[in-house]
């Protein structure tokens, strides 16, 4: 390929394009936007409601979209950087959903902080635009850029508070292993440009024109190399240890960010990867993967085991999770990667809304310590009984729970369902095993969760009576409640969207 | 319709009974121990007047409901009855009575959640007896085992947490295993006609290769050999069964146990018969050693809910020696024994109840000589120990004997091991009863009350009109199976 | 002029990429560990102009110019870390960070 053909090979972009893309280019003018506003006003409440009502826009422009038609097939493709398909945008509208929430959460957290933090819910925005980048790219230099912009964004984000005991800790953990991971994922990204002179995500390194046993070398490290730095942001065994610090060091609302975002966000662009590489016709790539994802699974529940602090409980769950949502890469065959892709946004969506509920329950109690001017995290015991006292807040609790768990009536287990459809389709025995035996141990910690929440007579000192109600809003719990009731009974109502 | 109605009534009544205890109507203080009670009821009666009322024919399979539910992946809602199934469920419903009156006073805290429990509990079970697309068929199969879990870790004695998860570990990942099979044979239909169906109808016309259908069978039969219990699976029981209250134990042994038998007959029997015949000498094996093993565990036990569990044990393992040699004696003999054993563990779990709530203790050597303070309670412990012995008169006679005999056609020498789990029986049977109710008075116990003799009486008259005229589930059950 | 074989700018790559990576690991002072991180990301840009000028692209060089941002803004984000830290534990010595466990 020579550098002319090149050259005429990049359009520019067209109307159709345009409209393609507006999603995220409303969400990059929406933040120049509320630069501009910060100039010109300084107030809490209209930045968070300006960022919100970006973020609403941004997820119906893009649910529009979905329902329009225009994405189905292959996706449009819009210059050599940026592809969208459906599924990006189904990825995109759950990033926004989650973003909302976060924001919604996070106004209560900065309700008792003093100063005004305009450039909170900047860097939440910018948190957003690289997670949208990341979602829509089809060249490892967009993705590179969506990459970087989520991480730094979010180092500022997971200090932020910097009086707080572990801001500087934490900050610098992330800041450092996200550094070292983009640097292995950009090392990753060289080696395979040097075999196939190409960035692009389409172009299938197996059929890369040049081929010499040094380089070919080379290329498996590069690909080794990609997927290690993606592994990181995903906390996946070995590269996890990282993640429960972080999580218990972050804000609560960050830490569901880096919870749902930054992993949906990662994990879709990975998925982009392979599948446009051809890597799961590489049975060396897919047995990293099945040893990655063994190996995430088994490390994630059992560490889990003895977790009281819950934000580090749920650290660990969330790497069994994506040890779990790995099964989608290993697809014998390329008419399997629909079905792939909508295993994982059922799975997605479900971890998704169990997440932000649990973090949700954790921020309000984070509240009642606050207020009462006792400075310290929340611990399994102090969800005693929470089912007498709170109603509505615990079932939903327990809803969520069982969904992480996996059990019917929940998104999760139809989410998993999907899983063990992929594993059986693909015959990947050995990911059954792991999936059946993680299950079983992640039993171990969730219904200890449950017992808790339904303990009748608490005996502990922190016992925290109904007087000095604790609790999320009603109307939020009670819908969160009855979404993932609805689609968990019918599945089908969320799973027509996917097709 | 009707069917679903009912399933899910006993969902909403539960529901009901939840919310509106305590609470007062019309000059009523409504309770949820009366609603339930009323709703099963009403419940049970409209399920007889559907089974009797219908036309069916009952001998096959007969389909009540069938509307698409997943459609991405072709799952149905769909349910059906046939004699094996409407045996397990009026036996059910009986039980269900049993256990809100068992639980009458037993439960005075957080009652009205309790009694949603049960109910839930109960509905999951109709469910599992009823369900005939295979999705719908794990899914009840899950769903009963959360209220349950719940009824062991809220209501349960001091070590409730760990028997819960147990017991929910043990099921979940069994079940876990056997879900991996339903979705193969999903695919394999999927291979052979095109489609995916989770239909057990499409199912029974499919053709699987042996090797790959004895891999299934062992996903179906693990599952199901967990919840029966047989040996080495069989651990999470006696700690459920102990630690559990009255109700629980009752239900657990009463009913659940019985979806495990159910499950053996109804799915690995009918969908593998080549690969379970094959199987069979292991299986045969497994149950024999259940019935040894239970008794020996049962005679060597100090506490009357774990004798009982351990007992428990042994008597599924008849029923899995009779469903696994292929015989229509043997059948009939594993749906007797099944009813048998449903009633008489009842009736021992409730007595154990009983004899709780008067002396607070489960422990053997706390108990003693409560014949002279207690005749009656006294007379029912012996016969419900005699029952579970096999005394001829009583259902459970007659169940095993027909096992024994069947059986005895195809594994004689294995049949010969059994029989020595009658001797076991006799033996721990009577060691329950003599220190529970022979010795030394220890404490002056009450005697029962109009409600528990309700109870007690009622078991006792089934079993004895089991025992004494068995013709009525014999000719009821036969062409269920063969 | 001698063309360098593709190889040799790759190993000379990875080896200054293992340089800096083990400087990351090994150093307690986070001054050096930031600098560290630059020494990998420069390595990265070596390979990147060194694919790129084989293949005969802009592609590499506009890759180096990426990294060469994104170096500067993940230093600005450390060096401000830095600052709070020696504010607060008066030293930058990596072991003071060990709070957490669990």
């Amino acid at each position: 390929m020579n550098p002319v053909d090149k050259v005429s090979e990049i359009t520019l972009m067209n109307t159709e394009m345009f409209i393609v893309l507006s999603p995220i280019l409303l969400l990059s003018f929406g933040i120049v936007l509320s630069l501009l506003l910060i100039a010109w006003q300084r107030s809490q409440k209209i930045i968070a409601l300006f960022s919100q009502l970006i973020l609403v826009f941004t997820l119906l422009l893009s649910m529009h979209l979905l329902s329009s038609g225009i994405l189905s097939g292959a996706g449009v493709q819009i210059t050599p950087l940026l592809k969208v398909d459906q599924f990006s945008y189904l990825s995109l509208s759950l990033i926004c959903l989650s973003a909302l929430a976060v924001i919604s959460l996070s106004k209560q957290v900065l309700k008792s902080q003093v100063e005004v933090h305009d450039e909170y819910y900047l860097l939440i925005l910018l948190v957003i635009l690289g997670a949208a980048i990341l979602v829509a790219s089809d060249h490892f230099a967009s993705m590179f850029l969506g990459f970087e912009l989520l991480s730094i964004s979010l180092v500022g984000l997971v200090g932020y508070f910097r009086e707080q005991k572990y801001a500087v800790e934490t900050g610098f953990k992330y800041l450092i292993l996200s550094a070292c991971a983009s640097s292995f994922m950009l090392l990753g990204i060289a080696f395979i440009y040097s075999q196939t002179g190409n960035l692009s995500f389409a172009i299938n390194s197996a059929t890369a024109p040049w081929h010499s046993a040094p380089l070919q070398l080379f290329n498996s490290i590069g690909v080794l190399l990609l997927f290690s730095g993606i592994a990181f942001k995903l906390s996946l065994a070995p590269f996890h240890f990282w993640a429960p610090d972080v999580y218990q060091g972050a804000p609560t609302p960050i830490t569901l960010l880096m919870a749902t975002v930054s992993k949906i966000a990662m994990f879709t662009v990975l998925m982009k990867c392979c599948f446009a590489q051809g890597y799961y016709q590489n049975d060396h790539f897919i047995d990293v993967i099945i040893a990655v994802a063994l190996l995430s699974m088994f490390i994630g529940n059992t560490l889990a085991l003895k977790q009281q602090n819950i934000k580090r409980l749920m650290a660990y769950s969330s790497i069994a999770h994506f040890g779990y949502l790995l099964i989608v890469l290993v697809i014998s065959a390329e008419q399997s990667i629909g079905f792939a892709w909508r295993s994982a946004l059922f799975y997605l969506t479900a971890y998704l809304l169990a997440n932000v509920a649990i973090f949700s329950i954790v921020i309000t109690y984070e509240q009642y310590f606050s207020q009462n001017s006792t400075e310290r995290e929340v611990c399994l015991n102090d969800w005693q009984a929470m089912f007498w006292q709170h109603r509505a807040q615990a079932v939903l609790l327990v809803f969520s729970i069982l969904s992480l768990a996996g059990i019917p009536l929940t998104m999760g287990f139809v989410g998993k369902f999907y899983l063990f459809n992929q594993a059986v389709i693909s015959q990947s025995w050995w990911l059954i095993t792991g999936l059946v035996i993680g299950s079983g141990i992640g039993l171990a910690y969730y219904l200890p969760i449950i017992f808790t929440v339904f303990k009748v007579n608490s005996s502990a000192a922190t016992h925290i009576t109904k007087d000095n109600a604790i609790k999320a809003p009603k109307i939020f719990i009670i819908f969160l409640i009855i979404i993932s009731f609805y689609f968990g009974v019918f599945p089908d109502s969320l799973s027509q969207y996917l097709l | 319709m009707m069917l679903t109605l009912i399933v899910f009534g006993l969902l909403l009544s539960g529901c009901l009974a939840w919310f509106a205890d305590n609470k007062v109507l019309l000059g009523i203080k409504l309770q949820a121990k009366w609603l339930s009670l009323l709703a099963v009821l009403v419940l049970s009666c409209c399920f007889l007047l559907l089974v009797y009322c219908s036309e069916k024919n009952f001998q096959q399979l007969q389909l009540f409901a069938r509307v698409p539910w997943i459609r991405s992946f072709n799952i149905d809602y769909a349910l059906a009855l046939d004699q094996l199934s409407i045996t397990l469920i009026i036996l059910t419903f009986f039980l269900a009575v049993i256990c809100i009156l068992v639980s009458w006073q037993e439960i005075q805290k957080k009652t009205g959640f309790y009694y949603f429990n049960l109910l839930a509990t109960f509905a999951g079970i109709l469910g599992v007896f009823c369900a005939v697309d295979m999705f719908l068929f794990f899914f009840f199969w899950e769903v009963m085992l959360l209220p349950m879990t719940a009824i062991i870790a809220v209501w349960g004695h001091e070590k409730r947490y760990f028997a819960a998860v147990k017991f929910f570990i043990f099921t979940q990942v069994s079940s876990l295993l056997m879900l991996v099979a339903i979705i193969a044979m999903a695919y394999i239909h999927q291979q052979q006609t095109g489609d995916l169906s989770f239909y057990y109808q499409d199912w029974l016309m499919l053709d699987i290769k042996l090797d790959v259908a004895q891999y299934l069978m062992l996903g179906f039969f693990i599952a199901f050999a967990v919840k029966l219990p047989s040996v080495p699976v069989h651990s999470w029981l006696p700690d459920a069964h102990t630690q559990a209250p009255t109700a629980g134990s009752v239900l657990l042994a009463g009913v659940l146990l019985k979806t495990g038998a159910y499950g053996l007959i109804r799915f690995v029997i009918f969908l593998f018969p080549q690969a379970s015949e094959n199987f069979a000498p292991i299986a045969v094996t497994l149950a024999v050693i259940s019935i040894i093993y239970g008794a020996k565990m049962a005679f060597a036990q100090n506490d009357f809910k774990r004798l009982v569990a351990y007992s428990s044990i042994s008597h599924m393992g008849f029923v899995m020696l009779a469903i696994f040699s292929f015989n229509e004696i043997a059948y009939q003999g594993a749906i007797v024994t099944m009813v048998a054993h449903g009633l008489s563990s009842a009736a021992l779990f409730a007595l154990a109840g009983i004899i709780y709530q008067r002396v607070h203790s489960r422990n053997l050597t706390d108990m003693g000589g409560f014949w002279q303070s207690a005749p009656r309670m006294g007379g029912f412990g012996l016969a419900f120990a005699a029952a579970a012995f096999g005394l001829p008169g009583l259902a459970n006679f007659v169940g095993e004997f027909l096992s024994l005999v069947g059986a005895f056609q195809v594994f004689p020498i294995m049949v010969i091991f059994a029989a020595l789990g009658l001797i076991g029986s006799a033996i721990y049977a009577m060691v329950l009863f003599q220190n529970t109710f022979q010795g030394v008075p220890s404490k002056l116990v009450e005697d029962l009350s109009l409600r528990e003799i309700c109870i007690c009486s009622s078991l006792l008259v089934s079993l004895i009109i089991l025992g004494l005229y068995p013709n009525i589930l014999l000719r009821y059950s036969f062409g269920a199976l063969l | 002029m001698t063309v360098i074989p593709l190889t040799h700018i790759l190993i000379l790559s990875s080896l200054l990429f293992i340089i800096g990576f083990v400087g990351v690991v090994v150093r307690r002072n986070t001054l050096f560990m930031l600098m560290s991180l630059e020494v990998m990301l420069n390595a990265v840009g070596i390979a990147f102009i060194g694919a790129g000028s084989v293949w005969q692209e802009a592609d590499g060089q506009i890759m180096f110019m990426l990294i060469l941002t994104l170096a500067a803004a993940e230093v600005a984000v450390g060096l401000a870390l830095l600052i709070r830290m020696q504010r607060r534990y008066r030293t930058l010595d990596i072991d003071v960070l060990n709070q957490m466990k669990g």
